[in-house]
């Protein structure tokens, strides 16, 4: 009896009826094999999708725009396609988190949070020098009922920052900035801790000093968090405790 | 009765929010599971699932769905994951043979196998897709995927992963 050829029986194992595989015992049993196979292969590769990445990608869905915006979305694009020759696909690139699970694998974390922020210069033109006003602004990290173990931000405003000090606890130390980015109007702070034991709940991560003329206005938005081990997260981020 | 993906991308595409949803909903699972058999690490997963579907949400504008969603989202997934995994490595050279994960379960069932032969047994056995959708996925002449696919599973007979009965012929096999 001629028995079935290895894709005849994956046919037969994907469900396609074959009188053959019904009747003889070996290639009956060779069908079951490759079904327990698929099964064990499906259940090793299988991974729960927490709540959470569910929110923060489906938070990121574009909103339906109305027509005018649409437009000039399409504009800015066309400028950047003509700029740029094509518009290639580019990977998200790396970030404090990633550069967290660098150090946690015993690599040079730092090296790589170092490269995390370095900012192009983006030149911010103060007002008249009678208007200039020098602040402190704090940035705290709330991360609930969860440690915050690595954590990334980016600073933007109509102040300069001219001066970037640590926080508390395991965050007094600063957090890695690109000096070049100092006196422009966007910086972007990142620094992650090896402390077993992270702090839970609402606390400070840097101070910053700016000059601004007149009141700041400096909104300093999350672009990346951990928890301890690695895994991504996303807590509350605030500024306050300007003086 | 479900909504086919061509309707919830067309629906995607004049910005349905809920269709967005429906598309995520129907093939995170599966793209998580695939982008955790190329990285190996969860977390990493989690990552490259996000990454995926940004990427997918942001070409929908001019997204044309000619086959299976899978067939698109596949190379999209492979390849934000294997450029992670290679940028996981680049940073720290000396203490990587360190962090090298574990064989996985996945290596324990295929190991032996050439990637190329891992891949094909995955996409068929694991996610379903057939032939031709495979053939699609991976650019490659259907032609190749049942030479491919043959040979693995002979291979695993081999090896004896599989108790396959005694060898057949294999006509009409590239």
């Amino acid at each position: 009896m001629k028995h079935l050829d290895p894709l005849e029986l994956d046919a037969a194992r994907a469900g396609v009826e074959n009188a053959h595989a019904e009747s003889c015992g070996a290639c009956g049993s060779a069908v079951a094999e490759l079904r327990s196979l698929a099964e064990r292969l499906a259940s090793a590769s299988r991974i729960d999708v927490p709540a959470s990445v569910d929110a923060a990608i489906l938070a990121a869905v574009p909103r339906k725009r109305p027509l005018w915006r649409i437009w000039v979305a399409a504009a800015a694009l066309l400028a950047v396609a003509n700029g740029v020759g094509t518009v290639r696909f580019q990977p998200r690139p790396p970030d404090v988190v990633d550069a967290y699970r660098v150090s946690l694998r015993g690599g040079d974390g730092a090296a790589l949070a170092r490269a995390c922020v370095r900012t192009p210069f983006l030149a911010i033109v103060l007002g008249a020098q009678d208007e200039t006003r020098f602040s402190a602004i704090d940035v705290t990290i709330d991360g609930g009922a969860e440690a915050v173990a690595a954590w990334q931000v980016e600073v933007k405003g109509n102040a300069q920052v001219v001066g970037i000090e640590g926080g508390e606890g395991v965050w007094k130390e600063p957090a890695q900035y690109d000096p070049e980015a100092l006196n422009g109007g966007r910086v972007v702070l990142a620094a992650f801790t090896s402390a077993k034991e992270p702090p839970i709940g609402r606390v400070r991560v840097a101070r910053l000093h700016v000059v601004s003329a007149g009141a700041p206005e400096v909104t300093v938005k999350l672009v990346a968090a951990a928890l301890p081990g690695g895994a991504r997260f996303v807590p509350k981020v605030e500024t306050g405790g300007t003086k | 009765m479900e909504e086919k993906d061509g309707e919830l991308v067309e629906r995607a595409r004049r910005g349905d929010e809920q269709a967005f949803a429906a598309l995520y909903r129907r093939y995170r699972d599966w793209a998580a599971s695939l982008a955790l058999r190329f990285c190996g690490d969860r977390d990493e997963a989690l990552d490259v699932l996000q990454e995926t579907f940004a990427y997918f949400f942001r070409r929908l504008p001019s997204f044309e769905l000619r086959a299976q969603l899978k067939t698109f989202l596949y190379p999209v997934v492979k390849h934000i994951a294997l450029n992670r995994k290679r940028a996981r490595r680049s940073p720290a050279p000396a203490a990587e043979p360190a962090v090298q994960p574990p064989d996985s379960a996945i290596d324990h069932l295929l190991g032996g196998l050439s990637e190329a032969h891992r891949e094909v047994v995955c996409m068929r056995f694991v996610d379903g897709l057939d032939l031709a959708e495979i053939a699609e996925a991976l650019e490659i002449p259907i032609g190749t995927v049942k030479s491919r696919l043959h040979h693995a599973i002979a291979e695993l007979r081999r090896r004896k992963s599989v108790n396959l009965p005694a060898p057949a012929r294999a006509e009409g096999v590239e």
